[in-house]
């Protein structure tokens, strides 16, 4: 009886991988970047909750993770009925903008979503990530970790990760002064070995569209890209992507030079429009939820700034954007 | 009654994501049918987040509907209060689309526009509840135009940011 489970004991240990980490012994920077995979490599269907504020919704989604990057439904649940079939392409496989169902042009997508970047953070040193080990949500366990925000020109966030993929099933921003702002947790999550096409399909005719594609630059677009930049850029942040991407209707025509900043976590863009009349440039600040929009006119410009940072961080970002009319020399 | 007390048991369970898949699926089937058992499960929630420390603020007992109602608002201008002369920040849009780029933005909507004299953000105001600003609160109507650039920033931002959740709207009505 000992020789045949001492046998099989052998066994197991030849072939269990020894010698790779557990998920319990990954530190935090290794959790942001299985984080950042995930979306990439894991299909999943679940509900969620999305708390901003006092408001709250639900949003039921299903993700399918496939070579090219990922398509997902998303379907609220309480409120008003919206659904929104997107298409999210991982590198840049299509030279040009596409048509998206709606008729507008959608180019200009990042090649790799920005939010996450792991290299940023140890590079900026702009948070102090921790964690209080392991927890359990949506009946998952999952990793808990804390990113806080060194200074007031960014918010802490708080995730816990799937332990096996690294999805996060809770994801909140946190301001300075400890106030929740916004808060993503999943309730009910099923991972999917086969996605099918019918789960993906709209279930009402009036579901939204959204394909968001990398996209090839002319060597006209490279010269206005050319002619904006950023001086004394709030502390950690630095651009990440510069494209051009179409705004609003299709009967508009043109497009918005589009720059995303990051710090590693906070994700900024700063759009940019040519105006050849004061009616059409509008200034001002919004807010919807933890994202703070700014804009305001600057040499012949519509500048607009969106992004999950303080009011002030927007405020700064503006002002370090510069206009140079003969480009790059 | 015994019928409500084991309803509410069952939304409970459901929050504290204590029920199986089937479970789970037929009460979302129920919550949808029942403005009542969303109400409850709605309440459940804040409980939770109270006695868990992430509520920081107390949210109204109708918000639900309140939210539904909000979304289809289309007089969100209610929330306009007289902007101040030293409006740093706030450049008074004379009421166009308004209720247009409420219903654009998102399935959450364009949340608030406030501002101080210093530039940070006091306080939230939303069309589905109002809050009492603070008398330094500037508040005023957005620029509609914010809406598509929002948009578009939140198609940008990936699953792990919050923004996830900024399933937007059809831009029909725009």
């Amino acid at each position: 009886m000992w020789g045949w489970t001492l046998r099989v004991v052998a066994v197991l240990a030849l072939l269990l991988p020894l010698n790779l980490p557990a998920e319990e012994d990954y530190g935090p920077e290794e959790w942001l970047e299985r984080m950042a995979d995930s979306m990439h490599r894991h299909s999943y269907e679940g509900t969620f909750v999305f708390q901003r504020g006092e408001r709250m919704d639900t949003v039921r989604v299903v993700h399918a993770a496939e070579e090219d990057g990922y398509r997902e439904r998303l379907q609220t649940l309480t409120g008003s009925a919206r659904e929104v079939i997107r298409e999210v392409d991982r590198i840049s496989a299509i030279k040009g903008a596409r048509i998206d169902g709606g008729g507008r042009q959608q180019g200009g997508a990042p090649q790799r979503p920005p939010a996450f970047a792991a290299a940023m953070l140890r590079a900026n040193e702009r948070y102090d990530l921790s964690s209080s080990g392991f927890d359990r949500i949506a009946g998952f366990p999952c990793y808990r970790l804390h990113a806080e925000a060194r200074d007031a020109y960014r918010y802490s966030h708080e995730y816990c990760l799937h332990r096996d993929t690294g999805l996060p099933l809770l994801s909140e921003l946190i301001d300075g002064d400890g106030q929740l702002l916004e808060r993503l947790i999943f309730t009910e999550l099923e991972f999917l070995d086969v996605v099918f096409e019918e789960s993906l399909a709209p279930h009402g005719c009036d579901a939204r569209r959204i394909e968001v594609r990398a996209a090839g630059v002319s060597p006209e677009q490279q010269d206005r890209h050319g002619q904006w930049y950023f001086q004394d850029l709030p502390p950690g942040f630095s651009t990440v992507i510069v494209t051009e991407r179409s705004i609003g209707p299709e009967e508009d025509g043109g497009s918005s030079l589009h720059f995303v900043l990051s710090d590693g976590l906070a994700t900024v863009s700063v759009y940019v429009d040519p105006t050849t009349d004061d009616k059409e440039t509008f200034e001002g600040v919004t807010r919807s939820g933890a994202t703070h929009a700014l804009a305001r006119p600057l040499a012949g410009h519509q500048v607009t700034v969106v992004g999950e940072v303080p009011v002030k961080t927007a405020e700064r970002i503006a002002d370090a954007a510069r206009f140079r009319a003969g480009g790059i020399n | 009654m015994n019928d409500q007390a084991s309803k509410s048991e069952r939304l409970s369970a459901l929050v504290d994501n204590e029920t199986e898949g089937f479970e789970t699926r037929r009460l979302i089937d129920e919550l949808l049918k029942s403005e009542d058992d969303r109400r409850i499960w709605a309440r459940y929630h804040l409980i939770g987040d109270s006695l868990r420390g992430g509520m920081k603020r107390v949210a109204p007992r109708d918000f639900l509907a309140g939210v539904q109602s909000g979304i289809a608002d289309d007089n969100p201008l209610d929330v306009h209060r007289d902007p101040p002369a030293s409006g740093r920040w706030m450049k008074p849009v004379a009421g166009v689309g308004i209720a247009a780029a409420v219903a654009v933005v998102s399935l959450l909507g364009l949340q608030t526009i406030t501002g101080t004299d210093d530039g940070v953000p006091a306080a939230t105001v939303d069309t589905s509840t109002i809050q009492e600003p603070a008398e330094s609160e500037l508040v005023t109507a957005p620029d509609p135009r914010f809406a598509r650039y929002l948009e578009n920033h939140a198609e940008l931002v990936a699953p792990g940011s919050s923004a996830f959740a900024r399933v937007r709207n059809s831009v029909d009505g725009e």
